[in-house]
């Protein structure tokens, strides 16, 4: 009895058991009638409607779109942030004259553009990837920019000495140097741009996980709602699972690299 | 001083070059002015707007969401994190729930919470709460595992209880990873207040944007977007000074003694 106590405190046992119970708790509470059934379905039903959508490919039609809209703006994200952090970060000038831009623009909620994206490009799927793009650049650039600030300037040196011309310096020193810091934007941006384009397609689409759950919810098919929010909740937790093993697949060079050197 | 006129200027003559062209292409209908006013005439509204008190009414009624929401995460989830950094068994029960929810994106439980609780000031501050929540746990609960080990140890050398040793050691020497966990959760309390404004609400700065766009009335629209700026920036200031004042010893101190 004692160790079997232990087992579930000391290992990550008692959380799953929290899990299942609050799962039975879902499931026996709106039967019961303590919660209204009507607004808080059980689980079954829930996972019932979920895989209704999956079988009718309702639901993995709506979250495709949003992936590829996520996607999109996300690696347009990656294109701006990183090259606009690398030249601030290592051209004087450069970073003089965007400052007081940047840190103005940055703080500001990309939500708050959401209107002018409107008028500019309506419901198309521009509109979203605007906004994607405006919310993961911020990320990718400040960490881009104290990536490159945080090269040893002996490397940069070295490099110089041995004729390496500005766009060598950039592509093979202060980038590979400043990956890991990169890097970290990229996991930030990444859960950033599931964010955006969930909220963009509450405000205005008719398409995408986002639509669909508003949609749901003001049709009121209660059931349908919930299984697209757990869908939002799984692409989320999916793509961070990738981002986590492609990290640790492309990055362990630089533990070494790094360690070599200093 | 010098040094900072001369690369402050270039940045403020980089916006002015950006102001002035809005103005020129607004003026001469390169893009339509209909959605792109011209800025000064954006910054008139601006002005207006503000003197006759109707952004600073939205603005405090979001500001009031803003901070109920902040405080109640803070409320709930530094006591949570402290716990949960110190004994493991809370730890274990509570992680998998967190790693659970985390991913799902706050705006997301926006629907659910409005079928329970209407549209009211409940709801907002409910998913500002939420929002704000993961930043705040994970930071406290880091901020305390990281502590010292030997400052622990000395405080249990000199006969501390734990109690003590709580209040004495660990929560002074996790403050500045607990405060970084709140300059991480303010401006998503933002982001999910506006957010929260715009799907359903009768007042606040995030409704006034979007009503102003459906209404088409577009300076004022960009006004509330200035406003939203202004207020973004501010809270970013207010949290690096307060990060400076507050935090600023503890980094000098703990680094001495390890």
């Amino acid at each position: 009895m004692h160790t079997i106590r232990r087992a579930i405190l000391e290992t990550r046992a008692s959380g799953a058991l929290l899990l299942l119970f609050l799962i039975v708790l879902w499931e026996i509470l709106p039967r019961s009638g303590i919660v209204y059934a009507r607004y808080f379905p059980p689980f079954s039903t829930v996972m019932a409607a979920l895989f209704e959508g999956i079988r009718s490919t309702e639901i993995l039609k709506q979250a495709s779109i949003s992936i590829y809209r996520a996607f999109y703006g996300y690696c347009l994200a990656i294109l701006i942030g990183v090259t606009l952090g690398t030249l601030t970060g290592t051209i004087r000038w450069v970073s003089d004259l965007l400052e007081i831009t940047i840190e103005l623009l940055r703080p500001m909620p990309s939500v708050a553009l959401v209107p002018i994206a409107i008028l500019l490009f309506g419901t198309s799927n521009s509109y979203n990837i605007s906004i994607i793009t405006f919310g993961c650049t911020w990320p990718i650039l400040v960490n881009t920019y104290e990536g490159a600030k945080s090269v040893d300037t002996q490397w940069i040196d070295t490099a110089r000495i041995y004729g390496a011309t500005r766009s060598e310096l950039l592509r093979k020193v202060v980038v590979p140097a400043a990956l890991p810091y990169i890097v970290s934007g990229l996991r930030i941006s990444l859960a950033t741009s599931i964010i955006i384009v969930t909220v963009t397609e509450m405000l205005a689409s008719f398409k995408g996980l986002g639509f669909f759950i508003m949609d749901t919810y003001n049709g009121y098919r209660i059931p349908q709602m919930y299984s697209g929010i757990i869908t939002i909740g799984l692409v989320g937790y999916a793509l961070n699972r990738l981002f986590m093993i492609a990290e640790e697949r492309f990055m362990a060079w630089h533990k070494g690299w790094t360690a070599k050197s200093v | 001083m010098r040094e900072f006129f001369s690369t402050k200027i270039k940045g403020v003559c980089f916006l002015l070059c950006f102001a002035l062209l809005w103005e020129i292409v607004s003026r001469n209908k390169l893009i339509s002015p209909l959605y792109f006013p011209p800025i000064s005439k954006d910054l008139v509204t601006f002005y207006q707007l503000m003197l006759d008190g109707t952004l600073p009414f939205e603005l405090i009624r979001s500001l009031g969401r803003i901070f109920a929401g902040f405080f109640l995460a803070v409320v709930l989830m530094v006591p949570l994190g402290i716990v949960m950094g110190l004994f493991r068994p809370v730890c274990n029960l509570f992680e998998p729930l967190t790693e659970l929810l985390r991913p799902l994106p706050p705006p997301a439980i926006i629907p659910v919470v409005m079928l329970f609780v209407g549209i009211g000031e409940t709801m907002k501050i409910i998913v500002i709460g939420f929002a704000c929540s993961f930043p705040i746990l994970i930071n406290t609960m880091d901020g305390v595992r990281s502590v010292e080990p030997t400052l622990v140890d000395t405080a249990k050398t000199f006969g501390r209880s734990r109690y003590e040793i709580i209040r004495q050691v660990i929560l002074p020497a996790s403050l500045h990873q607990i405060f970084t966990g709140w300059r991480v959760a303010l401006p998503i309390a933002l982001i999910v207040d506006i957010i929260a404004e715009m799907v359903g609400a009768v007042n606040g700065i995030g409704r006034f944007i979007l009503l102003m766009q459906r209404r088409f009335d577009i300076p004022e629209m960009y006004a509330g977007i200035f406003l939203v700026a202004i207020v973004g920036y501010a809270l970013n200031a207010l949290l690096r000074y307060l990060n400076k004042t507050l935090i600023g010893w503890h980094k000098a101190k703990f680094e001495a003694i390890t």
